[in-house]
């Protein structure tokens, strides 16, 4: 159901890699991914696929949408992602349906990831903020005299804009190997 | 149900707080933490579905070739 023909996917992505190259500039100039450029795609791209492919379309853009959406909205809702963030992944997925959506959501978290750990190697911070991470996702699970509680400020943070982008663009050229060779 | 009824209304409630939240907010900062979290998870699902798809098919197998077997 969720399935779309080549050539719509493709389109999909050059959708996705317009919004993603826009956001990236405008993150990396100001910290900030403007909603004229998150929200017109959250409307445009279901009716643009509805036109194209009829409520299969509709549906895979919805499901698109609000799947990649999910898990960044409930780590939005603990301050660890940034609204614009999540507005943009959530647009990339309403322009590009839901496995690809879901396909550049995860590369670009491990692209974020990658370039964050090599920032803060550089910058010493490593140890720190692994051990940070250590402490966030154990937690939970640890009795209350071993739990250690972060505070905000002694995170790290990592402008995800130019990740967005690099993840559509590789995405795009490990499913179409036949726009290189 | 009175329980139920709470317990939905809260989470419409949060969810639609978030969402309000959401509108406003157009941040593009995210955590490193919580990235490196998220992608320790990834892995060890995506894993884990994998394994658990190559031992449905191995058994599929199996039982198709017992079934040609009688």
């Amino acid at each position: 159901m969720f399935f779309v023909d080549a050539r719509t996917e493709l389109f999909g992505y050059a959708a996705a890699i317009l919004l993603a190259a826009i956001a990236a500039a405008t993150d990396w100039r100001s910290g900030r991914i403007p909603n004229w450029l998150t929200l017109p795609p959250l409307v445009i791209a279901p009716v643009v696929y509805g036109i194209a492919h009829g409520w299969d379309g509709v549906a895979s853009s919805l499901a698109g949408l609000f799947v990649c959406a999910l898990v960044p909205f409930f780590l939005f809702r603990q301050g660890a992602i940034g609204g614009g963030d999540v507005k943009l992944v959530a647009a990339i997925g309403a322009s590009a349906g839901l496995f690809v959506g879901l396909e550049v959501e995860l590369v670009s978290f491990v692209v974020a990831g990658l370039y964050a750990l090599g920032r803060l190697a550089w910058e010493g911070e490593l140890i720190r903020t692994l051990g940070n991470s250590f402490f966030l996702a154990l937690n939970p699970l640890l009795p209350k005299k071993w739990r250690r509680e972060i505070s905000p400020t002694l995170m790290s943070t990592v402008r995800m804009g130019g990740s967005f982008l690099a993840a559509a663009v590789l995405s795009l050229l490990a499913r179409h190997p036949e726009l290189y060779t | 149900m009175d329980k139920l009824n709470t317990l939905l209304t809260r989470i419409y409630i949060s969810l639609e707080n978030g969402a309000d939240r959401l509108k406003k907010d157009s941040q593009g900062l995210s955590t490193v933490e919580y990235i490196i979290i998220l992608i320790l998870i990834a892995v060890v699902a995506i894993s884990l579905w994998k394994q658990f798809g190559e031992a449905v098919t191995s058994r599929v197998t199996q039982s198709t070739g017992a079934v040609n077997g009688m």
